[in-house]
């Protein structure tokens, strides 16, 4: 959270611009990062985080403090500008139409890490998941939001939350165990 | 393979956007004006009331139509049941043929209580002799 988060809030209220400019450069990367994961593609990431940005502009006065931080409810509109960007374009999230870019830097990064899981594998498992799940991944491991503020921008209780996290892990688990199993099954094939 | 999982979740912090889009972005939202409270008024209250009105206007005139139509064509040509196929003069023979029914009905019900009657009759005269 921000510090100083709510007067700033207030400030933006007033139509202070320099103060939302100051959420907004807090803020834009992650919500950057969550419609990316989402959406693949760095133009309708690009696209879709303006139009976040913009409607939590316009919309301010609407906004209410609950404890919980602004991010919360920009989690909100962010998710459903990318249900509504899914349903107006009809498209379907496929795996061959990832944009390489995201998994290019992570790509990178992964070289670094300690692990035996390639990367492929697990943007697929990712994709398979349910949007709920993909976000609670994102915000609990990308963001390190605590489930508190998760419920808030999902809209479900805590312990939905919980369920859903446990639910995602094991699910990206079964999905990773079950490609290790047809990529050794193929080695042996062949 | 649960903190493997958990790395590679916390690499795509990596992901990072343009700061060409960011300064972009930026200046476009912040040039952009805010909604006004009256525009919250306007598009909650008022604007919900203007589309619920004309929904019911626009009810009401459909059925004003509907109605209007089956009165101005006819509903005798218009109804199933009262097609031209039908003959008015048969209907009229078979309710009389009802009223018929009902007539002879009615004649045996007072012939056999007469005869009901008049044996009741007999049997108290022969009470009375006795």
């Amino acid at each position: 959270m921000l510090e100083g988060e709510h007067k700033l809030i207030e400030q933006a209220k007033d139509g202070q611009q320099e103060s939302f400019g100051k959420l907004y450069d807090h803020y834009i990367t992650p919500i950057y990062r969550f419609v990316m994961v989402k959406v693949n593609h760095r133009d309708d990431a690009e696209d879709l985080t303006h139009e976040v940005f913009l409607s939590a502009w316009q919309n301010l006065k609407n906004y209410k403090f609950q404890g919980f931080p602004f991010s919360s409810w920009l989690y909100q509109i962010a998710r459903n500008k990318v249900i509504d960007h899914y349903r107006t374009k009809k498209m379907h999230s496929s795996i061959d139409d990832v944009d390489e870019n995201i998994f290019e830097i992570v790509g990178a990064l992964e070289k670094g890490l300690d692990t035996s899981i390639a990367l492929e594998t697990v943007k697929e498992a990712i994709a398979s998941l349910s949007p709920d799940q993909q976000d609670v991944l994102v915000m609990k491991f990308v963001e390190d939001l605590n489930n508190g503020e998760i419920a808030t921008a999902l809209k479900k209780s805590d312990g939905a939350v919980r369920l859903l996290q446990h639910r995602a892990i094991n699910n990206l688990k079964a999905k990773l165990i079950s490609s290790e199993n047809n990529e050794s099954k193929k080695e042996l094939t062949s | 393979m649960e903190d493997q999982l958990i790395k590679i979740l916390k690499s795509l912090k990596s992901i990072v956007p343009d700061q060409e889009f960011i300064s972009k972005s930026r200046n476009l939202i912040l040039s952009a004006p805010q909604h006004t409270r009256g525009w919250f008024i306007f598009h909650g209250g008022v604007l919900q009331s203007i589309k619920m009105g004309a929904a019911l206007t626009l009810a009401s005139g459909l059925l004003f139509i509907v109605l209007g139509g089956i009165s101005f064509f006819n509903v005798r040509n218009l109804s199933p049941v009262m097609l031209s196929s039908i003959n008015s003069s048969n209907i009229e023979a078979e309710a009389d043929s009802v009223d018929f029914h009902i007539q002879l009905g009615q004649a045996k019900y007072d012939v056999d209580s007469e005869k009901e009657i008049g044996a009741k009759i007999d049997e108290l005269l022969n009470n009375l002799s006795l």
